[in-house]
């Protein structure tokens, strides 16, 4: 079908107009692309996190590419300390000393003294190598009141047969500093001792932290800091199998190395089974993690566009030397309604198993593992996401998407090893949590 | 100690043999799989993109790092109008 | 008007999902592409001015109607970012040239018109725009990049390819051109003066 184009020699025209005005080739517009987006986080009754990001992209002369962005994350709210629930009234003190609180029976610890705001910015540039190759040199900081973390990062991208293949590389490595409220808590540091015996408390700092040990005077290492270095690498393949399918794969592997462990977190030390209140809490030690991890994944994602909608899934399996396995399934069918409007649910399936040292409980007389951790982070439970979000095209180039998600997280609440009293207790309480999410696309 | 989980087991082979033959025909036949540079009108689409929502996939992975002991293994770029 | 042939055999999509079929036909497409001479047409039955743009149907195109011209054969679309340097850019190579023995022919390679029409209205052409949608011309000139420029001398061989549209290319084209302008200003008349 022919377009008929009455207006041609009109349009060519002002064309030629237009150039012989200007007598020169128009110089192209550097536009910087920017993208917004704010999640709220809430689980019922314990923790609130508002994130928010914003990304920018400027093309820069000679095909370079300039990214930057800024996160901003506030943590209120509760979050479970590791210790068990159990049938009895249970009380803590906060990292910082100085809040005490108390747990009824029946429900699990919680401790509310996390509020804290995560700064965290990233700089990149993509430096072109001939027309084939680009490599990316990436910077990032982030800190928070307890923990720094400075990273780098390198990464070569080579398209092949007509940039119908992409193969990179990249590498990473940061350096982080751990600085927990009221210092480092020994391995294993048993909480009520110190309560029995005060004199015993060091308390150097503000905080004066129970069963904490501030660091010795005259050490390297400042006062009740921790180092941990992680590096990084991937290997990637991009590759587009036919005009509306596009698949990814990447292997990559991570060392973390130095303080892997989280310095406010309790494992329950329970009455031995046999005695007359087996299972209940007689006291709390600081966990320990191991000083080293190294993780493996795999992950593919490919994209599919069925007219104008697309379909994305992927796939991510990770294993580590802590144990710990996991699957990860994720869709999104993005719909598009009339010009201007899609609608994306959006579905999620994760399932890890335990790490080797997680223990709900440590048991009163036996002898101490080399490493245990009962952070419910590192046991064994799936996690189903749901979601859907709405995006509108409002005008040249600016984008509305407003998301709207829930987030269910379920393991073992019956372990076998249960023993005594904790039998009738929900150790592994369902995690359920609400997400919402307004992003924002635009470029000036 | 929790029971071993099977059915994740088994169903993570499949679906990791399945991923990881796919490169397969890749290695083998790169040359011929793919489309011709002026039929990329459908990967140049903002929504084909495979950090099509970098900014929010960024702020839920940090998210779940948070709640649960995975992270990462998502890439970089490709695909695309292919220009230049 | 009579129907000249196709100037490619046409594109078999199932060539991307069969490897041997595939290396078969992209072996053969590779052998039967553009030689120095350019790709094949019959002779033309009416040759449109090249001074008025307009838009051709890829059926209805022939290079042989530019004989006696350099022509810079662009491949763009509405979707190729870079084209939306290259286009108004291509207005400028024509204004520079195109009294000096350059036509500027500008292919686009949309499957939807629409898409291209936006384009135009937002990036005028004061040069003729050919449509192939089915990408024949592409295919015959074996395309690698979006965008892609040829510049054929006026015996219809192939001088040159520009495989993208990066900065610095403008400037290094334009001298192209003006050098292979001026060779043939020499060619033309030897041993006059200016």
């Amino acid at each position: 079908m022919q377009l008929s184009r009455p207006s041609s020699e009109l349009r060519s025209g002002l064309a030629a107009a237009t150039v012989a005005l200007l007598g020169v080739a128009p110089a192209p517009a550097r536009a910087t692309e920017a993208t917004s987006s704010a999640l709220l986080y809430t689980e019922p009754n314990r923790v609130t996190a508002f994130e928010t990001r914003a990304d920018f992209t400027r093309q820069l002369s000679r095909e370079r590419v300039l990214r930057y962005s800024f996160t901003l994350d506030a943590l209120t709210g509760a979050s479970p300390n590791g210790a068990l629930r159990a049938g009895v009234p249970q009380t803590f003190t906060g990292p910082s000393g100085t809040a005490t609180y108390r747990v009824a029976p029946g429900q699990t610890p919680l401790d509310d003294s996390f509020h804290d705001t995560r700064y965290a910015g990233s700089l990149s540039v993509d430096l072109p190598v001939g027309r084939l190759t680009t490599s990316t040199l990436g910077l990032n900081l982030s800190t928070e009141r307890d923990y720094f973390s400075a990273g780098v990062s390198a990464r070569l991208a080579r398209d092949l047969f007509r940039r119908n293949t992409t193969i990179a590389i990249g590498v990473s490595g940061s350096a982080d500093l751990v600085r927990p409220f009221g210092g480092t808590p020994d391995p294993f540091g048993l909480v009520s001792a110190n309560l029995a015996e005060p004199e015993d408390v060091i308390s150097t700092g503000p905080s004066g932290g129970l069963g904490r040990d501030d660091g010795e005077e005259g050490e390297g290492v400042p006062q009740g800091s921790e180092g941990k270095q992680v590096a990084d690498a991937l290997f990637g393949i991009t590759q587009v199998l036919n005009r509306t399918t596009i698949l990814q794969l990447n292997y990559s592997v991570s060392r973390a190395t130095g303080y892997l462990t989280d310095p406010y977190k309790l494992i329950t030390v329970a009455a031995a089974p046999g005695t007359a209140n087996a299972g209940d809490p007689l006291d709390y030690r600081y966990e320990s993690r191991p000083d080293t991890r190294f993780k493996q994944s795999l992950y593919a994602e490919s994209k599919h566009s069925f007219g104008r909608d697309v379909l994305d899934v992927s796939y991510r399996r990770m294993w580590d030397d802590w144990g710990i396995r996991s699957h990860t399934f994720e869709g999104r069918y993005r719909l598009e309604i009339g010009e201007h409007t899609a609608l994306e649910p959006q579905l999620r399936w994760y399932t890890q198993t335990a790490a080797d040292f997680y223990r709900h409980s440590l048991i009163d007389g036996e002898s101490l593992p080399s490493f245990a951790s009962a952070d419910t982070r590192l046991g064994a439970f799936d996690g189903w996401t749901g979601a859907v979000k709405y995006s509108r095209r409002l005008y040249s180039g600016h984008e509305l998407g407003v998301r709207l998600g829930y987030y269910v997280q379920s393991g073992d609440s019956s372990p076998p090893d249960a023993f005594g009293s904790q039998v009738s207790q929900d150790l592994f309480p369902r995690v359920t949590a609400v997400m919402t999410q307004v992003s924002y696309s635009f470029a000036f | 100690m929790s029971a071993p989980r099977r059915r994740p087991r088994s169903l993570g082979r499949i679906a990791l043999l399945a991923l990881v033959l796919c490169p397969v025909p890749v290695v083998s036949g790169c040359a011929t799989l793919g489309v011709e540079a002026w039929d990329r009108d459908q990967l140049a689409r903002p929504e084909m993109k495979l950090g099509a929502n970098a900014t929010e996939d960024a702020i839920d992975d940090h998210i779940y790092f948070s709640k649960e002991a995975s992270s990462g293994g998502r890439g970089f770029g490709g695909g695309g109008c292919g220009c230049n | 008007m009579i129907r000249p042939p196709r100037l490619s055999p046409p594109r078999r999509r199932v060539a991307f999902s069969h490897p041997i079929l595939g290396v078969a036909l992209w072996a053969g497409a590779v052998l039967a592409g553009p030689t120095a001479a350019g790709p094949p047409g019959t002779a033309a039955t009416s040759a449109p001015s090249a001074e008025t743009p307009g838009s051709i149907e890829a059926a209805d195109f022939r290079l042989e109607d530019y004989r006696g011209k350099y022509v810079y054969l662009d491949f763009w679309a509405s979707w190729c970012e870079p084209c939306q340097r290259s286009f108004p850019w291509l207005a400028h190579l024509e204004h520079l040239y195109g009294k000096s023995g350059l036509a500027v022919i500008a292919v686009n390679v949309d499957h939807d018109r629409k898409a291209a029409g936006k384009f135009l209205d937002r990036h005028p052409a004061a040069f003729p725009v050919v449509w192939d949608p089915k990408g024949e011309i592409a295919k015959a000139w074996n395309v690698e990049a979006m965008p892609s420029g040829f510049l054929i001398s006026p015996e219809g061989e192939k001088l040159a390819e520009h495989r993208g549209f990066r900065d610095g290319d403008a400037s290094a084209i334009e001298a192209e051109v003006a050098a292979a302008l001026a060779n043939q200003d020499r060619e033309d008349s030897p041993g006059a003066g200016s």
